[in-house]
């Protein structure tokens, strides 16, 4: 494989040329054994004989204190850390419509990240980090508690208009441009065409991002009104693990530095939040279609297979009724779905595809709940004479989850890890940190206790009953991998599917 | 500012065990899950001719099954309970790490322990992992332009070296294994005395007990195990040692540059200053490097992981070039900055920043229990009793002037040079582009971006 795909463009060329000369009419390439399919297998889970027993608590995670400074600050405390260090993160939400052109200022505010490395005084400069979503950006340092004030101060003056007076904009414009290029280098452009292909073009998600225009042609005027266009509908929130009684002062203080999301009217208002049944329709295929990306030389394959599911209003509110049903618009048969088939050693797919038959390094399933989408993805990458084995394989698993009932042993293993999951997600003060913020960014009352509840008397058939929801219907699957290489192998082993060639 | 680090490390209750098991234990009463880290003596320095890539091989053999966690019971178990579990297997050293709620620390103990004294290798389970692991190397190695050719072209620089070949070894190697290999593998390198575990976090008063019942029994093997001193340490190259070499990948978008430096090992007493001038030149973003790329820059990116190991160090620069800039005009301007620094030393200010920035990212590290008890399971032999404060001490005593020698010694005359070549046609196109005007070449840039 490896002398194939890494000197064939080198000498092929030549060599081809010669030997046409010579009248012959075709360079052999070396021939691909390509793997056959198998019956999806599903591991025994048996109990461990005389190991010491586990009886997990109901733990609940460390408390948030939370305090309104200001009609647009809120803040947000939490227990202090063992390396004394305070944690201070500044973030923007906005949970009703996603942020535009987040890509382009992400850009922007790591270059003044760099800039601010080389001028700023503070000992906890470089640990300045930004974390941007869809529905919220934060700014977050780790810095001594003699520091909090400067640290404070800095990451405010980032969401002032002079904020970017000192950065070079060619550098940025070509930071974006190169973004591009390094995603086809490195295959991560998959992941914008799977945007692309679950959601639609036309989603929010996919309109806000990758303004080609705006980024060729960038100014600082632009920055500043791309910066300005976020305050709206946005809420401000401090996370912090500083502690004392200055710390209200110090936030009032910030509430004053900090520009004002301007006051909606009730047409903005409208404008600003996007409802759900905006949203472009959900279009669940039914036609069988393997999306194919191109992408010659390649000694792998990237495979993406997921599911676009529905977001209701009754379940993205309270959960006041205990009768929700476990189907697909239930944020947790996403959730259960991914972790049952897709976690990692002992999901279905990592076991079957990787522990027995070796066909992946990875083979993993997440559900990305966001305010105004939920899709479930399974996702991994085979070597090309593994890729119709492997997809297969994959979807064969997507059935027999929805035709046969799962064992007790395993669902009990589900849970298990369901419950430690939600344990640990406090484990480090920086997971403690994203977790909340996803929470507020999400917009929906945090309902984890009440999800463990449900997770805790989840039957079989409840478990089959979400599995039929979802994967009864057509999934999307969207491949990257070298199409002359795997074509052949696609059609044997995925007859009913069309195979489309896709642009990244 | 290093306070915690002092206050935290008085909490660290150490112990060795009769068998040379070393113990860390450090409680962090706030929480409520723990982490638990198993660093062993063994990596692909061990390895010998024919049998490259065992021990990362062996390492993935330690995830399916045990004596009384047999076939894949131990990788259920932990998945449920944590989710949080993994394994990495560097030049000098193999680790194993996860966190759990810490109701399951003894449990987690239980299976540590039979996994790592009594594995349990099946012709079946030895053949599954030689496929994932060759399709780890499709992923991480062969899949990516340029890395296979500049990843052997690097390691032939420390042929006749420990570190000759590369941690994932030969493709031929790892399928050749067979089960007898590894389990004498496992019988030489697996051993208490080189053997190095914390417990970080929240974690019951019968801790102590549990280690011991689970691995107190744990008997040596013979040979004794051999310990790398100073003494052996690999040598810097020779003064003046300049090495070029250059490789064509067709797949290759375009040119980039690789440069490389021998450096010290992680005992020499050069590197802590060693680690710092890292962070001046291109580690930090306050880095030369990184400040070069604000405004009208020469380099597209650029990119830099410093390997330290034991008995030796390597620093390393990879980057790509601007349309207009040639790959030699990146090496000059990388020389020019060592060689400022090589006769007039940094000022006291940067050497301070960057002391605060080392001693920042250690803090941090505090506040991450998974990390931390990695870091502690990877002591240094000198700092034993000292897992936190030591390497911050050698740091904190770092002087410019330090900084100014190792700069000269192994920074100015010795450079390792490898050209990342694509396809002809981009290579041509390139050097046109370099001698165009520079605004032309700089639209021309523009527009294929």
């Amino acid at each position: 494989m490896k002398q194939l795909t890494r000197l064939t463009p080198r000498i092929t060329p030549l060599a081809c040329s010669f030997m046409l000369l010579l009248g012959l009419s075709a360079c052999q390439q070396t021939k691909l054994v390509f793997t056959d399919t198998q019956e999806p297998v599903v591991s025994e889970f048996t109990p461990l004989n005389d190991a010491p027993k586990v009886n997990l608590s109901e733990g609940k995670h460390k408390t948030w204190t939370v305090s309104k400074i200001s009609a647009n600050l809120t803040l947000h405390q939490y227990p202090s850390s063992p390396s004394e260090l305070v944690y201070l993160n500044l973030s923007l939400i906005n949970p009703q419509r996603p942020f535009n052109n987040i890509d382009v200022l992400n850009t922007a505010l790591y270059q003044r990240a760099y800039r601010l490395a080389s001028t700023s005084n503070l000992s906890c400069i470089e640990s300045l980090r930004i974390n941007a979503s869809m529905h919220s950006i934060g700014l977050q340092m780790a810095c001594p508690s003699a520091e909090i004030d400067s640290a404070l101060t800095l990451l405010a003056k980032s969401w002032q208009a002079e904020a970017f007076d000192d950065l070079d904009l060619d550098t940025i414009r070509r930071q974006l441009k190169l973004n591009k290029h390094i995603n086809a280098y490195s295959g991560g452009e998959i992941e914008t065409v799977w945007a692309r292909e679950i959601l639609g073009e036309q989603h929010p998600y996919n309109l806000s991002l990758r303004n080609q225009t705006l980024q060729d042609e960038l100014t600082h005027k632009d920055l500043i009104k791309l910066q300005s266009a976020l305050l709206t509908g946005s809420t401000w929130h401090l996370l912090t693990s500083a502690k004392g009684d200055s710390l209200i002062e110090r936030t009032k203080r910030l509430a004053l530095e900090l520009p004002n999301p301007p006051r909606a009217n009730k047409k903005e208002t409208n404008s600003a939040s996007l409802k759900h049944d905006s949203l472009p329709s959900l279009t669940q295929h039914s036609q069988k279609r393997l999306y194919i990306i191109d992408a010659p030389g390649a000694v792998q394959t990237q495979v993406r297979v997921g599911y676009r599911l529905p977001i209701t209003t009754s379940t993205s509110q309270a959960h006041s009724n205990k009768e929700v049903a476990l189907n697909e618009s239930n944020p947790l048969s996403c959730q259960l779905l991914a972790s049952w088939l897709g976690r990692s050693f002992s999901g279905r797919l990592y076991y079957d595809l990787r522990e027995q038959r070796g066909l992946t390094y990875g083979i993993y399933g997440r559900c990305f709940n966001n305010p105004l989408a939920r899709t479930l993805k399974f996702y991994g990458s085979t070597q090309l004479q593994h890729t119709g084995a492997f997809i297969s394989g994959i979807l064969d698993h997507l059935d027999l989850a929805s035709e046969t009932l799962i064992e007790e042993a395993e669902l009990s293993a589900l849970k298990i890890h369901e419950k430690s999951k939600y344990l640990l997600a406090s484990q480090s003060i920086n997971s403690a940190f994203g977790y909340y913020i996803k929470h507020l960014a999400l917009g929906r009352v945090d309902s984890s206790e009440y999800q463990q509840d449900i997770i805790r008397q989840l039957s079989p058939h409840a478990l089959q009953y979400m599995a039929q929801h979802v994967f009864l219907s057509t999934p999307t699957i969207l491949i990257r991998g070298d199409m002359d290489k795997i074509e052949k192998d696609l059609h044997e082993k995925l007859p009913h599917w069309e195979i489309i060639q896709i642009k990244p | 500012m290093a306070a915690p680090l002092y206050s935290i490390e008085q909490t660290i209750t150490y112990r060795k065990l009769d068998n040379g098991l070393q113990l860390r234990l450090l409680p962090i009463p706030s929480s409520t899950s723990v982490s638990v880290a198993t660093q062993f003596r063994v990596g692909s320095r061990d390895e010998i001719a024919g049998q490259t890539g065992y021990a990362h091989l062996f390492e993935h053999m330690l995830f399916k099954g045990s004596q009384h966690a047999p076939g894949d019971s131990y990788a259920q178990t932990m998945s449920a309970l944590s989710g949080q579990f993994n394994a990495s297997t560097f030049f000098d050293f193999t680790n194993y790490y996860l966190t759990l709620p810490s109701e399951a620390l003894e449990l987690a103990l239980w299976l540590e322990a039979d996994r790592f004294i009594r594995p349990v290798l099946s012709q079946q389970t030895v053949e599954n992992q030689q496929a994932t692991v060759l399709e780890e190397m499709a992923t991480t190695i062969d899949n990516q332009p340029y890395v296979r050719d500049a990843m052997e072209f690097l390691l032939s620089q420390a042929d006749g070296t420990p570190y000759g070949h590369s941690v994932i070894g030969s493709k031929e190697d790892v399928s050749s294994a067979t089960v007898k290999q590894l389990n004498q593998f496992h019988q030489r390198h697996y051993r208490p005395d080189g053997t190095q575990l914390s417990i970080v976090g929240t974690y019951s008063d019968n801790v102590n007990a549990w280690v011991d019942s689970e691995f107190g029994q744990w008997q040596n093997p013979q040979p004794e195990l051999k310990v790398p001193s100073l003494a052996k340490a690999i040598p810097p190259a020779p003064k003046n040692k300049q090495v070029h070499g250059e490789i064509i990948d067709a797949r290759g978008p375009w040119p980039a540059v690789l440069l490389a430096w021998h450096t010290v090992g992680q005992q020499h007493q050069d590197a802590a200053a060693i680690a710092l001038l890292e962070a001046y030149l291109f580690q930090n973003r306050a880095s030369l490097m990184k400040q070069s790329g604000l405004t009208d820059p020469e380099q597209l990116l650029t990119y830099s992981i410093p390997l330290s190991m034991d008995l030796m160090g390597v620093s390393n620069l990879v980057m790509v070039p601007r349309a207009k800039t040639s790959l030699n005009q990146l090496v000059t301007n990388v020389q020019k900055m060592i060689v400022d620094i090589a006769d007039n030393g940094i000022d006291d200010k940067s050497l301070h920043q960057l002391k605060a920035n080392w001693l920042n990212q250690t803090l941090q590290r505090l506040d991450r229990p998974s990390q931390l008890a990695r870091m502690l399971s990877a002591t240094q032999q000198r700092d034993t009793l000292t897992p936190l404060t030591g390497p911050w001490e050698r740091i904190n005593t770092v002087t410019t002037e330090q900084i100014q020698q190792v700069a000269r010694r192994y920074f100015a005359d010795n450079l390792v040079r490898l050209d990342l070549l694509p396809s002809w046609y981009i290579r041509w196109t390139k050097s046109l582009l370099e001698v165009l005007p520079e605004g032309v070449s700089d639209t021309l840039e523009e527009s294929v971006l």
